[in-house]
């Protein structure tokens, strides 16, 4: 069952289509990443999913609802994590969560626990009483997070939440992501960094120029561009006889030889793998061997014709 | 309810405003303390009252003038800049927002005007009159100015020309209100300097308060006021649509 709903949705920006007939469901309790080049769309769809602006034609339904902009009663059960930091600096953490919380309609000992489990939930609760601009960026970071989570929103939005941070902050707001996921929140997730979706994500999306170029698990959006499989095997002698027996094996496309290491390149699924290492094992010693499979990068790079990271970070 | 938590935390955000603390509350404290050093002992002659008295109502005026900076860079921070992404996500409307900082400010203002005032009469025996009139005085003025700043503020396109707007207006009050210099003599520069500013206008209602003289002029002021309130209350809403998706 779909928690959202998008049909057809077209919204320019006087005559730049930004989103082009935009097709798109999100299943309750999965995290769906969400890919694109800088100027993909990602933004503004984020936006008309959160209700924040409206779209030119096409329907959104979100918990079933029709999504419009300023919907006040599809939004109160949303969370944005937006990708700037958006905090109130001269408020502290708890200042920011009886806010934000407040403004979901917490109010009283109810938004007390909230905003108590919220700090301990993100690893903040002791410095519930500092200022942000005292903080890290990692726990800037996290209580970005935190401000969208105070309400429990069944859908959560995040649109690049880690942007700049240490590796030890990002581990730590992707195991808050795991958690709250399994706790059954729906999740839609981007991001510039591919290992995130590859650690997070149920199924991918991929966006250019305003259309969806790709949907679907990440084994899935592989095998679309899986053509061939790549074998590097490091020899203690790589000679001629070797190549050639490696070269009349079935569906094996080319084989290279760079110093020591030789590049095998077959057919998808051809299953040479145990034929490479008895062969090699005949011209004697096997230093490494590894099977090189396309990656979620090697999808984009493929889809788009760019590099996740390339440009700027905003849209 | 919303509007009321709202601007409780924007009033709270705004008590940690050191610089605009110092600005609008410090330095017309110290200004006026200067000036009593000159104004020692002496009468001014239109009014018949101290000239300490005077001095201090000048002062009070002149930085409402300047208050309006408040609203202005709350709503800049708050609703245009990247943090109005998470407003607008809220499930509370953006004219909330701009409500609560248009009451919080005016309120602070308040506050911080009424603090000078407590310390003019405390420290150096200022006869501001009934306080009751002279909170509702300075409530109207400070009002009224918040609403011009949020009308620069939404507009026009940058925040800069805003700014600019904003120096300028103060600057200009306080030049129609002759703090600096006499404006020459005319019905037209009379009328300039009594009735063209909203500096102008709350000295002649406190100035009336404390004198009990001039009631006419001061129920003129007042209706200007309100119908100024009005215009530009109206102003804001137009721009504020406009401007704020």
């Amino acid at each position: 069952m779909a928690i959202v709903h998008m049909k057809d949705i077209v919204k320019r920006y006087s005559s730049h289509i930004v989103l082009d007939n935009i097709d798109l469901d999100i299943a309750y309790g999965e995290i769906l990443g969400l890919l694109g080049p800088n100027g993909a769309g990602k933004t503004t769809l984020i936006h008309a999913l959160a209700g924040i602006h409206g779209f030119d034609s096409g329907a959104i339904e979100v918990f079933g609802k029709e999504q419009k902009a300023n919907l006040l009663e599809i939004k109160r059960q949303i969370g944005l994590v937006t990708q700037e930091i958006t905090l109130f600096t001269d408020l502290t953490a708890k200042e920011n969560l009886a806010f934000f919380g407040g403004v979901y309609g917490l109010k009283g000992e109810k938004l007390k626990k909230r905003i108590d489990e919220t700090l301990e939930f993100v690893g903040l609760s002791e410095h519930a009483r500092k200022l942000p601009a005292k903080f890290s960026g990692g726990m800037k970071r996290r209580l970005n997070i935190a401000c969208a989570l105070v309400h429990r929103p069944k859908f959560l939005i995040m649109d690049e939440p880690t942007v700049g941070i240490d590796p030890q902050s990002r581990n730590h707001i992707l195991e808050t992501i795991r958690q709250l996921n399994q706790q059954g929140t729906t999740i839609l997730y981007t991001t510039h960094y591919i290992e995130e979706i590859q650690n997070l994500a149920s199924r991918v999306v991929i966006m250019d120029q305003g259309h969806i170029i790709a949907n679907g698990t990440i084994d899935e959006l592989v095998k679309k561009i899986q053509y061939e499989e790549k074998i590097k095997l490091e020899v203690a002698a790589p000679t001629d006889d070797l190549l050639e027996r490696l070269r009349k094996l079935d569906g094996v496309k080319q084989v290279l030889k760079n110093e020591k290491e030789i590049h095998i390149i077959s057919q998808v699924e051809s299953g040479n793998l145990d034929r490479v290492l008895s062969i090699a094992r005949e011209f004697g010693g096997i230093h490494s061997i590894s099977a090189e499979k396309p990656t979620l990068e090697d999808v984009f790079l493929t889809l788009t014709g760019k590099r996740l990271r390339d440009g700027g970070e905003e849209e | 309810m919303m509007l009321m938590k709202a601007s409780y935390f924007i009033f709270r955000r705004m008590l940690r405003d050191y610089i605009g603390m110092a600005i609008l509350l410090l330095l017309p404290i110290a200004l006026i303390s200067v000036l009593a050093l000159i104004a020692d002992g002496a009468v001014s002659e239109p009014l018949g009252i101290p000239m300490m008295d005077e001095v201090a109502v000048t002062m009070v005026f002149a930085f409402i003038m300047f208050g309006g900076f408040y609203t202005m860079e709350y709503v800049r921070g708050d609703l245009m800049s990247s943090m109005k992404w998470r407003i607008y996500s809220l499930p509370y409307g953006i004219h909330n927002h701009a409500y609560a900082i248009l009451i919080s400010c005016s309120l602070f203002n308040v506050l911080q005007s009424l603090l000078v005032v407590f310390y003019t009469i405390f420290v150096y025996n200022v006869n501001w009159g009934n306080l009751g009139i002279v909170f509702f005085i300075i409530l109207l003025v400070t009002a009224v100015i918040q609403l011009v700043f949020i009308n620069f503020v939404l507009g026009v396109k940058k925040y800069k020309t805003a700014e600019r707007l904003g120096t300028g207006f103060g600057l200009a009050c306080l030049m129609l209100g002759e703090v600096w210099f006499p404006l020459p003599d005319g019905p037209f520069f009379s009328f300039l300097s009594t009735y063209s500013n909203p500096f102008s206008l709350g000295q002649n209602m406190i100035f009336a308060t404390i004198t009990g003289e001039n009631i006419e002029k001061a129920i003129i002021s007042l209706v200007i006021f309100i119908a100024l309130a009005l215009v530009l209350a109206i102003t804001a809403v137009y721009f504020g649509r406009r401007k704020l998706i």
